[in-house]
């Protein structure tokens, strides 16, 4: 795994208006639920990886 | 298990219309994103954020979102010159530091966003400082995504005139 920098200081984080948006819009994805649980995770996954996401 | 149908979707349509078709089922969804929408264009000066929506239609060779402009950045002062030296903006002498810190970010964003270096981020960090930093990220995550759903949906629910 690549080491990292930290590239913002500690506490900052995007606009509270963006970043609750963009956290129900999330959350609104994730209650979907005419695709399994399985798959769902699956693609999940897959999406971390590509994104290079540890959380 | 009720089987949704979708009207097909084609380039004539605009992506706010895309959206409403295919999640026209599914409001809640459709309402945070444009709600997402709308507070990326409120953290970001619209202009710098309105040239990298038209780069990642660029690049993603997403037609119909390159023949509009938003309506914030048309207000904001949007350079019509600019745009049409967009895709040449490495040597294009009109674009300033802040813009090409952005460019090159969303670029690497797009192709490629786990292999983006410390040093396109610190670019953008000098440009616009650290909470300038995280609105962009931010932002830009929502351009992008709308318009690679746009992409998905089109190719998934397109009619097939040929």
């Amino acid at each position: 795994m690549a080491e990292r920098s930290r590239r913002v200081a500690d506490g900052v984080a995007a606009a509270h208006p963006l970043r609750r948006a963009l956290g129900s819009w999330q959350a609104a994805v994730v209650r979907l639920d005419s695709v399994d649980p399985v798959t769902t995770e699956l693609v999940r996954l897959r999406c971390a990886r590509y994104h290079d996401c540890h959380t | 298990m009720a089987v949704a149908t979708v009207e097909p979707v084609t380039d004539t349509l605009s992506t706010s219309d895309v959206i409403e078709r295919v999640l026209g089922d599914h409001p809640d969804v459709r309402q945070h994103l444009a709600e997402a929408w709308s507070a990326a264009w409120d953290a970001v000066d619209p202009v710098l954020l309105e040239l990298c929506r038209l780069r990642v239609a660029m690049l993603l060779g997403c037609r119909p979102e390159l023949e509009v402009r938003t309506p914030a950045a048309v207000a904001a002062g949007l350079d019509e010159g600019a745009v049409a030296v967009l895709a040449d903006w490495p040597r294009a002498e009109r674009f300033g530091p802040t813009e090409r810190a952005c460019l090159a970010f969303t670029e690497q964003f797009v192709i490629d966003v786990a292999g983006m270096d410390d040093r396109t981020v610190g670019s953008v960090r000098q440009q616009l400082g650290d909470q300038g930093l995280a609105d962009f990220t931010s932002a830009l995550l929502v351009i992008e995504q709308r318009q690679r759903l746009r992409q998905t949906w089109t190719r998934v629910f397109g009619r097939d005139d040929g």
